[in-house]
């Protein structure tokens, strides 16, 4: 269960302070795939953020006892003059992830993101989809409760949505996924209970088709 | 919780110093040879000018590329922690994805990377000189381990003060250049203050980088003697520094990150 205590945040611009929202309180259930949409500049990504503890908010508080990964975006937390490689080094030294485990994690992620020799060639070379697909496959070697997804597999070729729909079905077992798409169809293949942001609201509806209803009418 | 959240820092802060590793010593830079090389050339630029050679005559038995090396050694120290601990937080933005990696942790791992390679820099000149026969005896090693205990710890303060300026006003890396270069020449690097006529004292004084010099002299060569060096003053200007710099760090670490 992850719950939202009074959640409030904010970014300054130039125009003066932009609320993403104010105050709002909500309860993830636990055990369940939670799919997130609206429309652009709803505050998804930067609920992701919140919740991934990337970024900070102003008031408020995030209550979860378990373990939720990093956000996995289009952006990609990647350093860009390391390779791919040294990038997973690096997660998995800050994961405590050593020896013989980070080996594994190594070829588990050269296997499933495929992007061939670009894995020793550092990360600012990479298109987005390949920096999308390297943060993908390395958040799923490592073990979460709760994996946040923002969009990424929208940017795979066939094989790798196929890849990662099968990988989703596998973590539903052990864990949840929160997932941020546009991708109705996919949404509802995963998540059960549906997330609508819209003007700093945030509806929680247990019956993703409900959430779907007011996207569409939105 | 304490002692676990602790191991958290300790393995992002090895991660980051590996990290630091490749790009401060990687494949394509001659980023290790320029480390030695630079003091290397400066120390053998002021022995070659006979003006230099003369300036610590007073002090008998003191040879001068050791008195050299006691000054442009630590003061690239300083300067290199300021600029590589300005650049800490822009140049690990990819990095702050990760909850575990705090604002202040590639701070750390550069602070202590560059302590390391200084420490090894200092004393492999110390060494060559050795082999050259020259007189490399340590009067006080423990009161000099102090004073560059306090300078690197300086450091680290004014580092982090230039860090967050330069992540907050990117203007910040354009003052710099400015304050340091002339720095080497005020900071009684390669002279003793004993040769600066005592009226112009009141201002060099206030420089805290004077004191590291003329203090750290007086331990290592048992003929050095400072009028200058004032312990207080240093420790004063370290404590203050440290905690400017930290206090600015806890103010803006939030911000520091996310944007």
């Amino acid at each position: 269960m992850i719950e939202l205590r009074k959640l409030t945040k904010s970014y300054p611009t130039r125009q003066g302070r932009k609320f993403v929202f104010r105050d709002i309180d909500a309860v993830f259930p636990a055990g369940k795939n939670i799919g997130i949409f609206g429309p652009n500049g709803a505050g998804k990504s930067t609920l992701l953020r919140l919740l991934g503890g990337t970024d900070f908010p102003d008031s408020g508080k995030i209550i979860t006892k378990k373990k939720v990964s990093f956000p996995v975006g289009l952006r990609g937390g990647f350093q860009g003059s390391l390779t791919g490689r040294d990038n997973v080094k690096f997660v998995c030294r800050i994961h405590n992830i050593k020896g013989t485990q980070m080996q594994d994690v190594i070829s588990y992620v050269m296997d499933f993101a495929e992007i061939g020799k670009y894995f020793d060639m550092p990360v600012r070379t990479y298109s987005s989809g390949m920096r999308a697909r390297l943060g993908f496959a390395l958040s799923m070697a490592v073990d979460f409760d709760y994996y946040l997804i923002d969009e990424v597999t929208a940017v795979g070729d066939y094989k790798f949505k196929e890849k990662s729909k099968a990988v989703f079905n596998e973590k539903s077992k052990t864990a949840n996924l929160i997932i941020v798409s546009h991708d109705i169809s996919k949404i509802r293949q995963h998540c059960e209970i549906g997330v609508f942001m819209k003007n700093g609201e945030v509806l929680v509806c247990e019956d993703i088709n409900d959430a779907i209803r007011l996207y569409r009418k939105s | 919780m304490l002692s676990k959240s602790f191991q958290i820092q300790r393995s992002v802060i090895f991660a980051l110093m590996m990290r630091e590793l490749k790009t401060r010593f990687g494949v394509y830079r001659l980023g290790y040879v320029w480390t030695l090389l630079e003091p290397a050339l400066l120390i053998s630029v002021f022995i070659s000018i006979r003006a230099f050679r003369a300036l610590h005559r007073d002090f008998p038995g003191i040879d001068t590329p050791v008195f050299f090396l006691t000054g442009i050694v630590p003061f690239y120290m300083f300067k290199d922690i300021i600029s590589r601990l300005m650049g800490g937080i822009t140049a690990n933005e990819g990095l702050f994805n990760y909850r575990q990696v705090r604002a202040i942790d590639p701070l750390i791992a550069r602070f202590l990377l560059e302590g390391v390679i200084y420490l090894f820099v200092y004393i492999l000149f110390w060494t060559v000189m050795t082999l050259f026969g020259l007189n490399t005896t340590i009067h006080d090693p423990l009161g000099l381990m102090l004073i560059y205990l306090v300078l690197y710890l300086f450091s680290f303060g004014v580092g982090v003060i230039f860090c967050i300026l330069y992540t907050m006003y990117e203007e910040a890396r354009k003052i710099l250049p400015i304050i340091l270069h002339p720095l080497l020449f005020i900071s009684a690097v390669f002279f003793p203050m004993q040769i600066i006529p005592k009226q112009y004292w009141g201002w060099l004084l206030w420089n805290p980088l004077v004191h590291v010099m003329e203090l750290s002299r007086e331990r290592f060569f048992v003929s050095f003697r400072t009028t200058a060096g004032d312990p207080v003053y240093l420790g004063v200007c370290t404590i203050a520094a440290l905690a400017l710099g930290l206090s600015l760090y806890w103010a803006g670490r939030k911000e520091l990150v996310s944007r």
